[in-house]
């Protein structure tokens, strides 16, 4: 899994702290991780996978994302340099639940706005609207809401040899428990590219 | 609490001897030289200094709040070093039974003495400390990439070895400062390091479920894959012919003596049910204890056979262990207790 990004050493410490945790005497009912606005939830999702010692005793139950009503635009709006990905719209992306906040700081077209764009990065998250940040626990925690359309950044690929005459087609193999082959089907039909008509 | 009758009925682990408690999760043994005084730590934060004939607490060290992570007895047996969640390392003095503390930016979870006994280093956060005996610190290596997850020292030579994700450096804190004499450049998160007691190969676990040897001379390495899982324990048999390596429920037994373990396959030892989580070689024999979740502590031959020599299902999952000398061990459980277990007539004559 350590293909030598930074993100792993941000998972090594996760999963030291939760292995910890796990440890003692007192168990966790919930254990809530937040992280910096500039994270990449991607290895944060990824530790309770990767990692056999921590899939094995927690599940991740969702990913929130508070967002700013009034300046989430500009954040995803903001040109990135090269290879370096945008955070909003990584944090945008990967959230189960959207939590819109400071909604009395912008009028209701803006929010409509706002709402679409949101949309258009991550059309399954549930968009919950909040003023200062009150939101009914239970919409947030113990939702079960994460799911394998998540969990993506798992695999890797590299550039092979010419195909040469071989057949034309893709293989993927999942090993796991349980795979539900209709989901799994139907998340990867989702991630594919649609032709541009101009 | 049944005894487990291993290979033809033959001689088991005896129950337990004695039974000491701390307050949480054992995180760490350390058994003095010599086998009579054994330190044990816990997640809760107290730790003790136990005669391990007896179970009789001699000391109460210092309390780490937050839990201890980490004990190292100095070989001289003069000193108990503990390293915690509370980022401080505590050096408890024998006989002047006082101690000494050093901070650090993290939680210490990694604590070494030099083989003269004069240095310890700890490992807390992104820096490692080399500290004196008496507490003083004689100099701090930070500028690591990620957290420094383990420490240890060559058998000779003042070079000391600190692991991170990204590799390994050396330093040599007593002659050559503070700044890295050399490093093992690697792309991976290594979660410990070993130094073979002869000095030629420094083993690492790895989270990718790897284990890795340099040979020290060439500085050339080989990986060594086919585990379950990521590697956290790794042991060197004391004349470091052999390297045996923890993942999940199995150990694999390198043998690194002659031309070392390139192109061999291990030995696989299988007994346990759940998470190995610890093991430990005899301080001057072949045989090799492990101890896991399942409660279950095994004692193996690893060269004659791949079934456990003796083994004792204790009921209560365990997390650390240690030998008192070459025919008792100490183990920590997952709920605060400290066992001592003693093995059975059989196991002098698998000395050697």
């Amino acid at each position: 899994m350590n293909s030598g990004c930074i993100c792993c050493t941000v998972r090594g410490d996760l999963i030291r702290i939760l292995g910890n945790l796990m440890r003692r005497r007192d168990r966790f009912d919930h254990i809530l991780v937040e992280t910096t606005g500039l994270a990449d939830p991607a290895p944060v999702a990824q530790t309770f996978f990767v990692d056999n010692e921590i899939a094995t005793q927690l599940r991740l139950d969702a990913i929130v994302t508070l967002v700013d009503a009034r300046h989430i635009l500009h954040h995803l709006d903001e040109v990135k340099p090269q290879g370096v990905e945008n955070e909003a719209v990584e944090q945008v992306a990967f959230a189960d639940r959207i939590v819109v906040n400071r909604i009395d700081l912008v009028d209701e077209a803006r929010l409509g706005v706002v709402e679409e764009r949101l949309r258009a990065i991550n059309a399954v998250a549930e968009i919950i609207r909040a003023e200062r940040a009150r939101v009914d626990l239970d919409r947030i925690l113990g939702v079960g809401a994460f799911d394998l359309s998540t969990v993506h950044m798992l695999i890797d690929s590299e550039e092979a040899g010419p195909w040469g005459d071989d057949p034309r087609h893709s293989r993927l193999v999942f090993i796991g428990r349980n795979l539900d082959r209709e989901q799994l089907t139907a998340g990867l039909r989702g991630c594919l590219a649609v032709a541009v008509t101009a | 609490m049944p005894v487990l009758a291993p290979g033809r009925g033959r001689a088991a682990i005896a129950l337990p001897r004695w039974r000491a408690a701390l307050t949480d999760h054992v995180a760490s043994l350390a058994v003095a030289p010599g086998g009579a005084l054994v330190a044990a730590g816990s997640l809760g934060g107290d730790s003790v200094v136990l005669d391990s004939l007896t179970g009789t607490v001699v000391a109460t060290l210092p309390a780490h709040p937050l839990g201890v992570l980490s004990l190292a007895w100095s070989p001289d047996g003069a000193v108990v070093a503990a390293g915690g969640q509370d980022g401080r390392v505590t050096l408890w003095d024998r006989a002047a039974r006082g101690a000494a503390t050093v901070e650090l930016p993290g939680w210490v979870t990694s604590v070494a003495w030099s083989p003269d006994s004069r240095l310890l280093a700890a490992a807390g956060g992104r820096e490692v400390a080399v500290i004196t005996a008496g507490g003083e610190v004689v100099s701090r290596h930070d500028g690591h990439a990620s957290t420094v997850t383990s420490v240890c020292w060559a058998p000779a030579g003042g070079r000391l070895a600190a692991a991170c994700y990204g590799g390994i450096r050396w330093y040599q804190p007593a002659s050559r400062g503070e700044s890295p004499v050399a490093e093992l450049p690697w792309k991976g998160s290594i979660l410990v390091v070993a130094i073979s007691p002869d000095g030629r190969w420094l083993a690492s676990g790895n989270q990718d479920s790897t284990s890795r040897v340099w040979e020290l001379s060439t500085g050339e390495d080989l990986e060594m894959s086919g585990y379950p899982a990521k590697v956290e324990r790794l042991a060197w048999e004391h004349r470091g012919r052999d390297l045996a390596v923890a993942s999940n429920e199995i150990v694999m037994v390198w043998h690194c003596g002659g031309s070392g373990p390139e192109g061999t396959r291990p030995e696989v030892l299988e007994t346990h049910t759940d998470r190995i989580t610890d093991l430990a070689y005899q301080p001057s024999g072949p045989l090799l204890a492990t101890v896991g979740r399942d409660g279950v502590a095994a004692v193996w031959q690893p060269e004659r056979r791949r079934r456990p020599v003796r083994a004792l299902a204790t009921g209560t999952p365990l997390s650390c262990v240690a030998w008192a000398g070459d025919h008792a061990l100490v183990a920590g459980t997952a709920n605060g207790a400290v066992l001592r277990l003693h093995l059975e007539a059989g196991a002098r004559a698998a000395r050697r």
